[in-house]
């Protein structure tokens, strides 16, 4: 500047020049961000894409290895059901017509059933007290000594079986009650 | 051949004289630079200055407590394909955070030497 508050042309060319530079060093800097932001939001839109893809490729894998899961084990079940059938298939003793009407013709409980042991002495009671009671009916004898009777032969079981206690029922039934012999034999 | 001497160092002079105000120029933006990011601390000299078209310089000066002077330079070197920042010796990529940022700093940075050093040059 001058004294008297002119500005010389030297510093007004400085000034100018300067100015250029600053305003034109902006205008590179605002280029420079204006594509820094679209190539930030163009980064981030893809990063986003990116971890979408990875979130729905994680979804798929763990649907498929719950369908694989599921597979294996129903495969596992055919396998054991195979496996069974073919031990049945492979049992030799029963000719298949046999098998076929044995099906046919038994009626087989879908339940196993307890059966009783059969015990000999027991069934000559039962029939011998069943030929009692026959007698006791045609002959009017009175129950009670039946009855008493009953109570003795279930309390002494017959250590055989056949003839003795067929005899040692009709003995007693003869103290008791006369009593024809057929009857006791019957 | 005087003339031509007289003629010569005239220029050399014309040339170095506006070298030398180009320069006070800069000295005073960097000054007002300084200031744009809030005040500068007792003991510390921060200057920030467009030094062309393509260079922005951040430059600050302190003294610690054990009396060790410490300078840091940082030069951000404006290119059509981004944006370049040297510290010490060593070249990286501003963020795009960082580039907004110096941007920001930029633009209140020829505001202000519009108004207060080249108002009567517009």
């Amino acid at each position: 500047m001058r004294n008297d508050g002119t500005v010389t042309p030297e510093v007004l060319e400085s000034s100018h020049a300067r100015l250029s530079a600053v305003r034109e060093s902006l205008g590179l800097l605002r280029t420079n961000v204006t594509q820094m932001a679209y190539l930030t939001r163009i980064a981030v839109e893809k990063q986003r894409a990116e971890q979408q893809r990875r979130d729905e490729f994680a979804e798929a894998v763990a649907v498929v290895d719950g369908e694989r899961d599921r597979v294996a084990a129903a495969q596992d079940a055919a396998r054991r059901a195979h496996d069974v059938h073919m031990t049945v298939q492979t049992e030799p003793s029963i000719p298949a017509e046999t098998q076929q009407s044995v099906v046919a013709n038994a009626n087989i409980p879908t339940q196993p059933q307890e059966v009783e042991p059969f015990d000999p002495a027991v069934d000559a009671l039962i029939q011998a007290r069943a030929a009692v009671d026959n007698a006791a009916q045609v002959m009017g004898v009175d129950e009670s000594i039946l009855d008493m009777n009953a109570d003795a032969m279930q309390t002494e079981r017959p250590a055989t079986v056949g003839g003795d206690a067929m005899g040692r029922l009709a003995a007693e039934l003869d103290a008791n009650q006369a009593m024809p012999s057929e009857v006791a034999h019957a | 051949m005087l003339r031509k001497i007289f003629s010569s160092m005239t220029q050399q002079r014309m040339v170095e004289k506006q070298v030398e105000l180009y320069r006070n120029f800069i000295r005073h933006e960097a000054q007002i630079g300084g200031q744009l990011f809030g005040p500068v601390p007792q003991g510390v000299r921060r200057e920030f200055f467009c030094l062309d078209k393509n260079t922005w310089v951040w430059h600050e000066e302190w003294v610690d407590q054990d009396g060790k002077r410490h300078i840091v330079t940082t030069r951000y070197d404006v290119r059509p394909d981004g944006i370049l920042k040297s510290q010490n010796g060593h070249y990286q990529k501003v963020t795009y955070q960082e580039a907004a940022r110096l941007l920001e700093a930029a633009e209140m940075y020829e505001r202000r030497i519009s108004q207060e050093i080249y108002a009567f040059a517009l």
